[in-house]
């Protein structure tokens, strides 16, 4: 994985308190949730299943449980390289921009990996 | 992990004046704007799945999009056509259910996504928004309850003759006396909509030029007679 490329892995305390602003939701059927070449929607973080990143047909990465990912893309409006792939019975929490937005509000963070960082702090 | 894109304003979206943020106020619109993702879409792609969870709704900026739902026996049939202007994913958002269709680009489209808790505040705050979206859902009840009684009035002549008229209506463009109906889609996708196999349409489709309704070049469909057209498809228009 390129250092460029924005995952994060979470800790399960902060996927419990991500919850608190986002339920995980079950995605029934395989999905593209972002194409190559798109901005995402929102930013994920995978809590059951897998993800795959695809580049020319081809997963390059698959993504497990407690990942949080596209959220720095989403918030900078840039376009993903890769496409992202979910699996069917898969669960993700999904972090809109509002979402996002009430995050950083709460932490009173600029950005989520510093309001994640503030949780890590909290839960020590 | 890649450039930023242009950015789609709503002020200057080639859709202004169809969609249901129009009447906003220009800053308002702008905060619209900062908030949404614009992506395009190449034909094939989809906005969203039937079965999965919607969190957002998506507004049309420019292309066609055709909505789609699975039944029982694996069949794909085509419950709309949405264009530039539109919305989609909008009744999943005050439903909480999951999807119950497939959007799919049917050609490349620049689509605008809003994410939920984003039109939910919209709605409490401007009236306009709110009473566009109400409008938009009862002419969608509208079209919903004259498709189901369309498939059980008429025959799939009439239907296809009314399928016609409506694309002539929703991507008529004038051509020399006659109609170009300006949309990209495929005999199959309309004998899904209108609930027939691509063999039959396309008997019809040669009924209706023979009787001088229509005339075909290529794909591409002409209306030549809208008035003899309405009296087939036996409706009152």
């Amino acid at each position: 994985m390129k250092k460029n490329l924005i995952i994060d892995q979470v800790t399960s305390y902060h996927i419990e308190t991500l919850q608190n602003f986002t339920e995980p939701r079950l995605y029934n059927t395989a999905t593209e949730l972002i194409y190559e070449g798109q901005t995402p929607h929102a930013g994920y973080l995978l809590v059951e299943g897998e993800i795959h990143f695809v580049k020319r047909k081809n997963v390059f990465q698959k993504i497990l449980p407690g990942t949080l990912f596209g959220v720095t893309e989403l918030m900078n409006h840039t376009p993903l390289k890769f496409t992202v792939k979910i699996l069917p019975g898969s669960k993700v929490c999904i972090l809109d921009k509002s979402t996002v937005k009430e995050i950083l509000q709460e932490f009173e963070q600029e950005n989520l990996p510093g309001a994640l960082r503030l949780l890590s702090a909290d839960a020590s | 992990m890649g450039s930023k894109v242009s950015r789609l304003e709503c002020e200057t979206c080639p859709s202004k004046g169809q969609g249901i943020f129009c009447e906003l106020e220009k800053m308002t619109l702008q905060d619209v704007s900062d908030h949404k993702v614009v992506n395009t879409y190449k034909k094939g792609q989809t906005l969203f799945v039937q079965g999965n969870p919607p969190y957002g709704m998506y507004c049309i900026s420019t292309g066609n999009i055709k909505v789609t739902q699975i039944g029982a026996d694996g069949k794909e049939s085509i419950v709309r056509v949405a264009s530039a202007g539109d919305v989609l994913g909008h009744r999943s958002i005050f439903t909480d259910q999951f999807y119950n269709a497939t959007a799919t680009a049917i050609e490349e489209c620049s689509v605008c996504f809003i994410d939920k808790k984003y039109i939910l505040k919209l709605v409490e705050q401007q009236p306009s928004v709110a009473c566009n979206l109400i409008a938009k859902l009862g002419r969608d009840l509208g079209a919903a309850e004259k498709r189901v009684s369309s498939f059980y009035q008429k025959n799939v002549r009439e239907r296809l003759a009314e399928l016609l008229l409506l694309l002539k209506q929703s991507h008529g463009v004038e051509q020399e006396g006659r109609t170009l109906i300006n949309i990209k889609l495929t005999r199959e996708e309309m004998a899904s909509i209108i609930g027939t196999a691509s063999e039959t349409l396309i008997r019809f489709m040669s009924e209706l030029k023979a009787e001088g309704f229509i005339e075909q070049e290529g794909k591409n469909i002409f209306i030549k007679d809208e008035e003899g057209l309405i009296e087939f498809a036996n409706i009152s228009y």
